[in-house]
């Protein structure tokens, strides 16, 4: 089902984590250099950051019928069109 | 998928709607299309993903749990017939995993390499700027590196040599999988205790001597999982304990460590 036109949800969001952690990062060594929070301080934020999209990724996925355990079973395969 | 689309547009005269991932054959029409993780196949390319899957894939019959464990189930595929055979060998790529970064390049995924670099770097640079000795923390966090990462160059060398496509961050990321809620949790728990130090609200110090709790809540995991196991697919019997389970948590990698044909075949009996 998941395959008509667009991408599924938990997939746009394993896609902007990458982009969305490194704008962030670009974003706490601005405010480091403003003079506001230094980076040693603030980094821990992009682990919670990385860690709430793997969640909201997996409550995506999940909801979309992802096997949450599945391994590298092919899921799909073989469906009739 | 956007290929699919835009066949649409074009004019009917038999252009390809899309184009098998694997074989890059043109399919014809939308009937063609056989979906497969999610990306357009022919079905001859999925007919054989099916035939590599079938001993190993979790979605065995009744027969297979009534004790109908053929030879070639305990074998699937011997590395004698790999159908990749330009693939990285999974034994060297285990011992070169040793080597921080060396296995991933081993294998040809440079951007994990660096991840992996940066990481140990990490590790050791908080464990000799620690004020007071290295914390155990590091320490076994550093450990934990270097069990995963032979492991996963490992099993990225298999499945490369079974023929599938592996991506760049495969292993840190499980395509058509989840992310396990471990790797959520433990993130989010790791970033606010650090949060919490480096803010100086509380101290590391004060918290590494709970560290003990990292064992108890791997080992709450691991009876969870086994629980689980016996009733649904069997996959965890018989994991190691130890250290190498604990990067499967928050790594969220080396679960399906008991993928292998002889692990889920003990489990089944």
């Amino acid at each position: 089902m998941s395959s008509e036109g667009r991408a599924p949800a938990h997939e746009l969001v394993q896609a902007a984590t990458g982009p969305v952690l490194l704008i962030l990062l670009g974003f706490l060594f601005l405010v480091n250099y403003w003079g506001g929070l230094s980076f040693t301080q603030s980094w821990p934020i992009l682990l919670i950051v990385f860690g709430c999209f793997k969640l909201l990724e997996r409550l995506l996925a999940t909801r979309a019928g992802v096997n949450p355990r599945a391994l590298t079973v092919t899921r799909e395969a073989g469906r009739p069109d | 998928m956007e290929s699919e689309e835009h066949g649409a547009h074009s004019p009917e005269e038999a252009a390809p709607v899309a184009y098998c991932r694997e074989c890059g054959k043109p399919l014809a029409q939308e009937s063609d299309i056989v979906v497969h993780e999610e990306a357009p196949h022919c079905a001859e390319c999925v007919a054989s993903f099916e035939r590599q899957q079938e001993p190993v894939g979790a979605d065995h019959g009744e027969g297979w749990r009534q004790g109908a464990v053929t030879e070639e189930a305990f074998n699937p595929r011997p590395f004698s017939e790999p159908i990749n055979s330009d693939a990285p060998n999974p034994v060297l790529a285990l011992l070169l995993g040793l080597i921080p970064g060396v296995g991933a390049v081993y294998n040809g995924q440079y951007a994990k390499a660096v991840v992996h670099v940066l990481l140990l770097g990490g590790l050791l640079g908080a464990m000799i700027n620690s004020y007071d000795g290295p914390h155990v923390t590091s320490v076994f966090l550093l450990v934990l590196m270097f069990f995963y990462m032979p492991i996963e160059a490992f099993r990225t060398a298999q499945t490369m040599r079974k023929g599938e496509a592996v991506d760049e961050f495969s292993g840190l990321v499980e395509k058509g999988t989840a992310p396990s809620l471990t790797l959520g949790v433990a993130l989010i728990s790791a970033g606010v205790i650090f949060l919490l130090h480096t803010l100086e609200i509380i101290s590391l110090g004060e918290v590494q001597r709970y560290w003990p709790v990292i064992l108890i809540a791997i080992g709450v995991r691991m009876l969870v999982k086994r629980a689980r196991s016996d009733e649904g697919e069997m996959q965890y019997a018989f994991e190691g304990a130890g250290p190498a389970r604990g990067v499967s948590g928050p790594l969220g990698v080396a679960d399906d460590l008991g993928q292998g044909p002889e692990r889920g075949s003990g489990e089944a009996q």
